[in-house]
């Protein structure tokens, strides 16, 4: 028996170095009153579930240019960091947020609800502070009308006037005709002084109808979001009859900025002062008196989450350029679960399937192929928890793959035994050359599997990926539990026991 | 402990037109369909948009399909999952597949009020990014299907490698065939089980070629084709065997593995079978037929 004790050693010292790796894993999963400190230092050490699996989304965001000079690179990094900074100030639990070649920036959320996160991150949060020239509409709107009129020869068009409704004490508009009032804008674009230009308040209902301010604004901007030194959402003040029950952000500028909000203040008493978040006007508030402290606040209909949101946006700072979601993959965290299951389930029945065949077929030999199938996929959950992998739906197809073709070189070997004893060798021999010849087949067998399992690591794409890691790590394993282990146990039993005829 | 076959001894070889003939007339009939009808491609190659959707009450593909006409998107595919008629998939290729996906969820809160819906799924892929995944994807393919046919040349003869590379050839374009008969979409874990069974079949022409290897040295005095032949019987049960373990595993993930997973493991279950098939029917007898028209002296 050649060095069997060194052998025995070199298994047994394996399986204690996997008892070590997956424990954490195991405790991880199935530990009761765990506290937050040790999930998160015991996930460190333990195998993830990748997005497809505990629910969550992955977006891929593309920097839309459109509009933009700059240097690309430039603005992805401060695009990068800003979505950081949103998401580190949201909460999650641990995110990914990467920048991938092509100026693009990927973003894996496990866990959060889809709407709310897209908002977070999409959102530009490009607030400005504008002075609102009511004084001017009359004469603006009619020279526009008088625009329509004379410049269509059918002059069956219908006057700017005519979409114009009170809301309020302020012009409005119905929400159904917001396209055409905004084509008829930009038509219309050279009439309007360059000074000034009309943006849309948000939708609210008046009267039983979905309507929308609409505001003439100075174009310049007297202050702008990068002048905010803080934002926190708060509930509305109660002498805010119209808001009561909702929240808003209260603003607070750094000094310089305070100093000119108070002299902009201080010059416009009784005119209005829009706040305009990205286009949209949030609020239009009567300047009373001149404000000196440097605070200001941004009320409307806000729920507490929106408020929140929206504070966190404007302190993370605005995006340098809008960005748009090229790739998503968002599953709901009720399919993960079923996944989850469902997986488990297969991979459970597989196991049992084949363990079942393997000792109706062998009997004892087979007994010991289930026992290096046990091992293979011991050693491979090992592996996986060694590098806190992530485990992908796929993954798991990965694992019940490697169940069933890990048996192969098991099978390999027995046909081997077999065919040595059926010309007469003994068994001791009979063992040593199955094990001998058959091990260069299935090094070669498993050596092309595992070349496609690296191109499928390397080339495929997000949960692809996980299949091809599972996959590969089983194969690797295979080769030490279906080879060298059963080899072991094998040389073991027949020492031992000193047996003359194997039954195989 | 149990034997298949007891000795087997079937004369593949001598048979072996049959073999090409049923292979000629599958990949035939598949190429056809791969050409005629096309592969359903799904939105990772197209671009486009995939909503999984599970109403509170059921609903029929009718009802839906009329919903989705509404925006102009009747052609979209709705596939129905399970039997209670709650819960669908709705997929459809899409220029702005974001602003698709928006549509769809306001049609259906339009249409059904009353009816609670949760999205269980999403995924938009711009039709740019699906551009570059199916190039990727290719030159993935196309490196695979190298560096094996270089492993097999540098360990086996090189008739062996491109017998092998055939019979690799064969399995996928069945399989694609398929796909496309079924109308299965073919999506990029499609492309990740189509590798896979390349990577089986190969495993399955190496335990082959290698036995045949074997034997050649030993039965000097013997015709190839006696050769190819006992190489072959000698690992018919290993074939039957390991073929059954794998197919049992997948027919469990296919059954059992849930809606996700079902697409790659239908592609491997079909790759498998015929995997099997080539591995005991195509490579051998390819070589064999090398040898007759080409014959080369024994060492």
């Amino acid at each position: 028996m050649r060095n069997i004790g060194l052998r025995m050693g070199i298994v047994i010292f394996a399986i204690l170095l996997g008892i070590y790796t997956i424990y954490p894993t195991i405790r991880l999963y199935t530990g009761k009153n765990l506290s937050k400190n040790e999930e998160i230092a015991l996930s460190k050490r333990a195998i993830h579930l990748g997005l497809d699996l505990k629910g969550g989304m992955h977006l891929v965001l593309e920097i839309d240019t459109t509009n933009i000079k700059e240097m690309p690179q430039d603005l992805r990094d401060r695009a990068f960091e800003i979505i950081q900074n949103r998401i580190d100030e949201f909460g999650v639990y641990e995110p990914v947020i990467e920048k991938h070649s092509g100026g693009r920036i990927l973003v894996q959320l496990p866990g959060v609800d889809r709407d709310r996160a897209i908002n977070l991150i999409e959102k530009v949060a490009h607030l400005e502070f504008k002075i609102v020239v009511d004084e001017r509409v009359p004469d603006v709107i009619e020279k526009i009308d008088r625009f329509l009129q004379g410049g269509d020869t059918l002059a069956f068009e219908e006057p700017f006037s005519s979409y114009i409704i009170g809301v309020e004490r302020d012009m409005g508009i119905d929400v159904r005709d917001e396209d055409s009032v905004k084509a008829l804008l930009a038509r219309t674009e050279e009439v309007i002084p360059q000074n000034l230009h009309f943006l849309f308040g948000t939708k609210e209902v008046y009267q039983g109808r979905e309507v929308k301010k609409l505001y003439l604004l100075k174009r310049e901007a007297e202050l702008t979001g990068e002048t905010i030194r803080d934002a926190r959402h708060q509930p509305s003040s109660g002498q805010d009859l119209q808001h009561l029950g909702s929240w808003q952000i209260s603003l607070e500028f750094k000094r310089e900025a305070a100093r000119k909000f108070a002299s902009i203040t201080g010059k416009n008493i009784n005119k209005r002062l829009a706040i305009v978040l990205d286009d949209i006007v949030q609020s239009a508030p009567y300047i009373q008196e001149r404000i000196p402290h440097g605070k200001a606040s941004i009320t409307g209909n806000f729920t507490a989450e929106e408020a929140r949101d929206l504070a966190i946006v404007l302190r993370a700072g605005a995006l340098p350029a809008p960005l748009k979601i090229v790739e998503e993959r968002t599953v709901g965290p009720s399919l993960g679960r079923d996944s989850i299951i469902s997986g488990i389930r297969a991979v459970l029945i597989a196991s049992a399937l084949v363990i079942l065949f393997m000792l109706i077929y062998y009997s004892l030999a087979g007994f010991v192929a289930n026992i290096a199938l046990f091992l293979n996929f011991f050693f491979l959950i090992a592996v996986l928890s060694a590098f806190s992998a992530s485990l992908t739906m796929p993954g798991i197809a990965g694992i019940a793959l490697t169940i069933g073709m890990a048996v192969d070189a098991n099978v390999l070997i027995f046909e081997r035994i077999r065919e040595e004893l059926k010309i007469g060798k003994t068994t001791r021999t009979a063992i040593d050359q199955g094990f001998g010849r058959a091990w260069i087949t299935i090094f070669d067998s498993n050596v092309t599997t595992i070349i496609i399992g690296v191109i499928l690591f390397i080339f495929g794409s997000g949960p692809i990926k996980g299949f091809a890691l599972t996959l590969t790590i089983g194969l690797v394993a295979n080769l030490f539990s279906a080879v060298f282990i059963s080899k072991v146990i094998f040389n073991y039993f027949t020492y031992k026991f000193d047996i003359h005829t194997l039954r195989i | 402990m149990i034997e298949i076959i007891k000795n087997p001894n079937i004369d593949f070889i001598g048979k072996r037109k049959y073999g090409f003939i049923f292979s000629a007339v599958i990949i035939t009939i598949a190429l056809l369909l791969i050409f005629i009808k096309g592969p359903n491609f799904g939105i990772d190659f197209t671009g486009g948009t995939l909503l999984q959707i599970k109403f509170s009450n059921p609903v029929t593909t009718a009802d839906l399909r009329n919903s989705l006409a509404r925006i102009g998107k009747e052609r979209s595919i709705i596939q129905s999952l399970g039997n209670e008629k709650k819960e669908y998939i709705i997929r459809a290729a899409a220029e702005k597949p974001v602003e698709f996906a928006k549509a769809v969820k306001k049609i259906l809160s339009t249409d059904f009020p009353d009816n609670k819906r949760e999205i269980l799924r999403e995924e938009t892929v711009e039709p740019k990014i699906g551009k570059e995944l199916l190039t990727k994807t290719l030159w993935s393919v196309f490196l695979a299907l190298v560096l094996i046919l270089g492993y097999v040349s540098f360990r086996f003869d090189y008739r062996f490698g491109i017998a092998a590379v055939i019979a690799l050839f064969h399995d996928a374009i069945f399989t694609i065939g398929v796909l496309v008969l079924v109308q299965r979409e073919f999506s990029i874990v499609v492309v990740g089980a189509l590798l896979t069974i390349i990577g089986y079949s190969i495993n399955d022409s190496i335990v082959i070629s290698d036995r045949i290897r074997e034997k050649h040295k030993k039965m000097r005095k013997e015709s190839y084709n006696v050769v190819l032949n006992t190489g072959l019987n000698e690992v018919l049960p290993r074939t039957i065997l390991t073929s059954s373990t794998t197919l049992l595993a997948v027919l469990a993930l296919l059954i059992f593995g849930g809606s996700v997973i079902a697409d790659f493991a239908f592609t491997l279950l079909i790759g498998f079978i015929i995997g099997t098939y080539s591995s005991i029917f195509i490579l051998a007898n390819i070589v064999s037929l090398w040898q007759e028209k080409f014959p080369k002296k024994k060492k």
